[in-house]
This record gives C-alpha cells, structure tokens and sequence, in this order.
C-alpha cells in the first residue's frame, strides 16, 4: 500500500531515506516531493519534452533506488538526487544526440525572467532587452557553462550544493560561475546584443 | 495511477534491487587504501630519487666537454621519476574518487600527495631504506638494470677515459687495480688529483678518469673514491 503523500509532509529527506529502506511505499514520498522540481530541471538543462523528462526522471529515481545505501549525511539529500537526475540526463541527452536527434537545447521562459536579475544586468537592460535575446545566448553558451548559471539562478542552489551536485570544489564552481557570466555578456556582446547600463 | 505509482509498480515488477552498504563503504575504502599505498610507493620511489641522486657523479659532467647533455640525461633515474610521477597521478585518482574527494581541490591534493611523498621518501632516505629497496629490485627484477650496474657501466670505459676497480697492490707512483671484468691496469698517479676520502690502500674501490697509455696503463688526471658519500663499498663481482 502506499504511503499517503500528507503523511510524509512532516518527514525530511533524511527520514523519508531511512523509511524507504525498510518501506518501498516511502520512496514514492520522496518521488513526490522532488517530481515537479526535478521536472522541470531535467527540462532546463535538456531539450526532451515533457514525456522525456518524466521518462528520464523515472530512470533517475530507479538509479537512486539502487543507490539508497550510498546516502549518508555528507551531504543534503536534495543534492544526491538532483546528482543522480542530473547525470542521467546528461547522459540520456547525449545519447539521444548521438542517435541523430539532433535537437537544439531550448531554454523554459522562467530562466529568461530569474536570470537577468541575479546576473544584475536587470537594471542595466532597457526596453530593447528581451527573453529571446537571453535564450539565445544562453543556447551558445558551453554546457559547463550553462549548467552552473541554472543551477545557480534558477534551481537557487548554493556553491556547496553545486560542488555537490556537479562533483566539483566549491572553488572551480565560483570560478565557473564567474566565467560564465563573463561568457553570458561575451557571447551576447558577439551577437551584438547590447545591454545599456 | 500516477508517477510515484507507476516507479513502485516498475521496481517491484522488475525486482531491482538496492546495493548494499557495504558495497558503498568498500568501494570508499577501496580509493582511500589507493590512495594511502601510491603515496606510500611515490615516497619509496622519491627516496631511491634522492639515494640516486646521492650516488651519481655529477662531478663527470665536468670532466667531459661534448655530449654533456647525454650524459646528464644518462645519469638521471628515470624509472624512479616516473614511478615516482606514476603514483602520485593515482594517488591524485584514488582520492578524487573517494566519496567527498571532489570537495577538495586539485592543487590541494595534488600538494598533499607530494608533501607526503617528500617526507616519507626523505625519511626512508636518511634510514637506509632507499638503498635496501633498490637493491630488492635489482636483485629480484631481471630486466631492472641497478644504479650500481649503471655506474659500474659508466665507470667501465677506459677508451673514453673512465676506469674504476679495486686495489690490488700499491707502488711509489702507481697502482695495481682489477677492474669489474677482472682486467687487472697498473695506474699511474703521478699528476692525477686525489679527490675525497681515499687512501689507495689495498682492497680500496676507486674510480679513475684518464687516458689509456698502453695495453693495459691508464695515466690517471683524477682519482676518487667508488662511493660518493663514504657509504660501505658493496660492489658485485
């Protein structure tokens, strides 16, 4: 039977962990709790539809269900899973990229509103500036690139969590971060997108 | 049946299994263990560096005026450097592979690795233990040639000026030597420079730098000691 969703609202990821292996019902809480976010990750970070990204979140969640015990207090559970969501859509992205579905990345309208803002060119840019302009440069940009700016900017995350979702020192992801802002306004200043201040 | 369902439904249908803790936790264990055993072989291959360094006539370099950089090339411990390099570049991949080893930086681990290498290598230098382990290998490995082969190579070579063995007999300008390949020289030492604690006593091992004078007198310009440093003389007919 499974675990009503109200009955785990009370309960952190920790606890839902412990719970699930000693309860499968549990994990379907956690699958709960984390669908809509990750969702929407695996959508930023690739060009699948919809039914891709629930697919490749179905393949994410298998993953972490094989590697529950791997869990432990290192680090937060939302960094474990967004690790696992994010490799497998790597990957998944990949091969569907190698098969010949050779898709352009898109980028979903939310990133256009939350990303000038955290960049602070919110204030610099005039009317001329609009979403187009920054979902185009953001599809120019490198991946390594790109993925730091919507893990920072979008998914909210902080350097810890990144370091830990990206498997990389909390130094190289400010590095990252820095350069990739640097690329934003390089690759729109190559495309001749002006942002007047 | 919604999402969270169906991944239930596919788990228990498919009966996937979870990996034990264990699994987990020797996989860490694992990379820790590499990482401590390659910091250990990197610090036993620097010691042999360092012993390596001690025992090389560095002083020939000056002795000879072309081909200086062969030579220099020749007398440095290239399968010692490279293991040495060898296992600090695993030890680099064991630590990042460890469950938090991406949290350390690079730099950090690759400077940890080093540090310890210099320490442990240093230490086993100054025990005596670099010299033990070169021998092991030398004695054990066929194809290893030992720096003391390479030496007794180097010092082997009279048409180039370069002669060593040891002291059979001892006269009022010269000497009597057998050398490694049991060819016996009468030395003459009249203008050659005695260099380091030497005595040109019987049973002495020496190394000579000169000229062939006949079939089998070798005027010496230089003569020192076999071992650099004063170290016991165990040289293996």
């Amino acid at each position: 039977m499974k675990t009503p969703i109200q009955n785990c609202e009370n309960i952190s990821d920790e606890e839902l962990v412990e719970k699930s292996l000693q309860d499968i019902d549990y994990f379907a809480c956690i699958y709960e709790r984390y669908e809509k976010k990750l969702t929407q990750y695996i959508l930023r970070i690739s060009s699948f539809s919809f039914e891709e990204a629930e697919d490749v979140l179905q393949e994410s969640f298998i993953k972490a269900w094989k590697n529950l015990n791997e869990f432990d207090g290192n680090l937060k559970f939302s960094s474990w899973i967004y690790r696992i969501v994010h490799n497998t859509t790597i990957t998944e992205w990949k091969k569907s990229q190698s098969k010949g579905q050779d898709k352009k990345q898109d980028i979903d309208e939310e990133l256009f509103q939350n990303l000038p803002s955290s960049l602070n060119i919110e204030k610099e840019a005039d009317q001329k500036f609009n979403n187009k302009n920054i979902r185009k440069i953001l599809q120019l940009m490198p991946e390594k690139y790109r993925e730091v700016l919507i893990l920072k900017f979008l998914e909210e995350k902080d350097y810890q969590e990144i370091s830990d979702i990206l498997k990389k020192p909390d130094g190289t992801v400010a590095t990252l971060i820095n350069r990739a802002k640097k690329s934003f306004y390089e690759t729109a200043k190559q495309e001749n997108i002006s942002f007047v201040i | 049946m919604n999402n969270s369902q169906k991944l239930l439904e596919k788990i228990q249908k498919q009966k996937i299994s979870q990996k034990s803790r264990l699994q987990f936790s020797l996989k860490n264990i694992f990379f820790w263990t590499l990482f401590a055993f390659s910091t250990i072989i990197g610090g036993l291959s620097f010691s042999v560096i360092l012993f390596a360094f001690s025992q090389t006539d560095f002083d020939l370099l000056s002795q000879i005026t072309d081909s200086r950089i062969e030579l220099f090339l020749g007398l440095l411990p290239f399968f010692w450097i490279i293991s040495c390099l060898a296992f600090l570049l695993i030890s680099f991949f064991g630590i990042r592979h460890t469950k938090t080893g991406y949290r350390y930086s690079p730099f950090l681990v690759f400077g940890s690795s080093i540090v310890l290498s210099i320490i442990l290598g240093t230490s086993l230098f100054f025990s005596g233990g670099a010299e033990k382990m070169e021998q092991i290998f030398a004695e054990n490995i066929p194809v290893y040639r030992s720096l003391e082969e390479r030496k007794i190579s180097r010092w082997s070579n009279p048409e180039n000026g370069f002669l060593s063995g040891k002291i059979l007999e001892k006269k009022e300008t010269a000497i009597i030597i057998e050398d490694w390949n049991s060819k016996k020289w009468e030395i003459n030492f009249r203008n050659a420079i005695i260099k380091g604690r030497i005595f040109l006593e019987k049973d002495e091992k020496i190394k000579i730098t000169g000229e062939i004078f006949e079939d089998n007198i070798f005027i010496a310009n230089q003569i020192g000691p076999w071992e650099r440093t004063g170290k016991r003389q165990n040289i293996r007919y």
